[in-house]
């Protein structure tokens, strides 16, 4: 199936019509090429059957009226990119369609705050490895009796990272168990971590499916 | 006096109005979450029996239900019905060389659409009992 542009007889229609037609097509940009091209077709097809629908009316009258009863694309069409775009995601494993479904699905429902919270953590192992290039002697996995430090120990209690304090800040007796092992550790870490929520953001959606049907 | 008189009777039309502004807040509000609610409900209930395409179908729903229904998106109530198996859907060339997506259920969605009919009738039933006689 391929997009094919209405012809209308007037130009304010043609220039209406096209104005539109790029609404859609800006408002569904982000989402897989057969989506977007079965949105624009769709929304097409709704133009081309109201812009005929009353013979009385001229075609600019009655293109105007189908373009107001079906609205602002971006509005309208919000829920269903959002659903799209997680789709989207779940497939690529891309990080930016994956910002982009977190960002469009924050408000739908509790798990989708939960996995932008893991997507977080993982924002935050990766800038600790950043950490450890610019301050390599004191970044690193540091595992002592009660404490626990994994990113940078600036000394005078100072610390970034996650840790598990038990001597008040003091990591002093702390070794860095991973030493220069630490950011391929780190980043297969976060690629692991990455790819088993991304896998999660799959399955979720599977077993939402499922619920449904039963 | 008289402004005393005056006063008190244009605060009473003032909260007379506001009540009536609520009032009729509260209704459009209620009307709003039955249409939303009963949306699938009526779209399946249209393509039971029959293929049809969007247009066609949102022009049957206003004409017989005289709901205004912002056209936009009922497409991506259609894409959440497909999504669930309830629907499908294909596509259909034309002469005009636009072509028309046609929507028609799908077995599970002739057996929801029978179950939520039941319910539907059920619901009215009560709906009428209480309406009818008060609780």
């Amino acid at each position: 199936m391929e997009f094919k542009e209405i012809q209308f007889t007037g130009d304010d229609a043609q220039r209406v019509y096209r104005i539109y037609i790029q609404s859609v097509k800006k408002a569904t940009q982000q989402l897989r090429r057969e989506d977007s091209l079965e949105i624009l077709m769709e929304f097409n097809s709704h133009l081309y059957e109201g812009s005929r629908a009353e013979s009385s009316k001229s075609e600019l009258s009655n293109l105007l009226d189908t373009i107001n009863d079906l609205g602002v694309p971006q509005e309208v069409l919000k829920p269903m990119i959002a659903e799209k775009m997680v789709d989207k995601a779940a497939r690529s494993f891309k990080p930016i369609d994956i910002y982009n479904a977190l960002y469009l699905n924050i408000g739908n429902g509790i798990s989708y705050i939960i996995f932008a919270l893991l997507y977080c953590l993982v924002c935050l192992i990766l800038f600790v490895t950043v950490l450890k290039l610019i301050y390599s002697d004191f970044t690193g996995l540091f595992i002592g009796d009660d404490m626990f430090l994994l990113g940078t120990n600036f000394g005078n209690g100072t610390v970034m990272g996650f840790f598990l304090d038990g001597s008040d800040g003091d990591f002093s007796g702390a070794t860095d168990v991973l030493g220069n092992w630490f950011i391929p550790v780190m980043l297969l870490l976060n690629l692991a971590l990455y790819l088993m929520i991304t896998a999660g953001l799959r399955i979720k959606k599977s077993i939402n499916l499922e619920l449904k049907k039963s | 006096m008289y402004y005393y008189v005056l006063f008190l009777y244009l605060l009473n039309y003032l909260i007379e109005e506001d009540l009536v502004v609520m009032e009729n807040e509260f209704i459009d509000k209620w009307k709003s979450q039955v249409k939303k609610g009963t949306l699938s409900f009526i779209v399946l209930n249209t393509i039971w029996g029959k293929e049809l395409y969007g247009y066609e179908l949102i022009t049957i729903i206003k004409e017989t239900t005289k709901i205004e229904i912002a056209e936009g998106t009922l497409y991506p109530l259609l894409n959440r019905l497909k999504k669930e198996e309830l629907v499908s859907s294909k596509w259909v060339d034309q002469e005009s060389g636009i072509p028309r997506k046609y929507y028609l259920l799908t077995k599970h969605g002739v057996t929801t659409i029978k179950e939520m009919t039941a319910y539907w009738e059920e619901l009215e039933l009560s709906i009428k009992k209480i309406t009818h006689h008060g609780i």
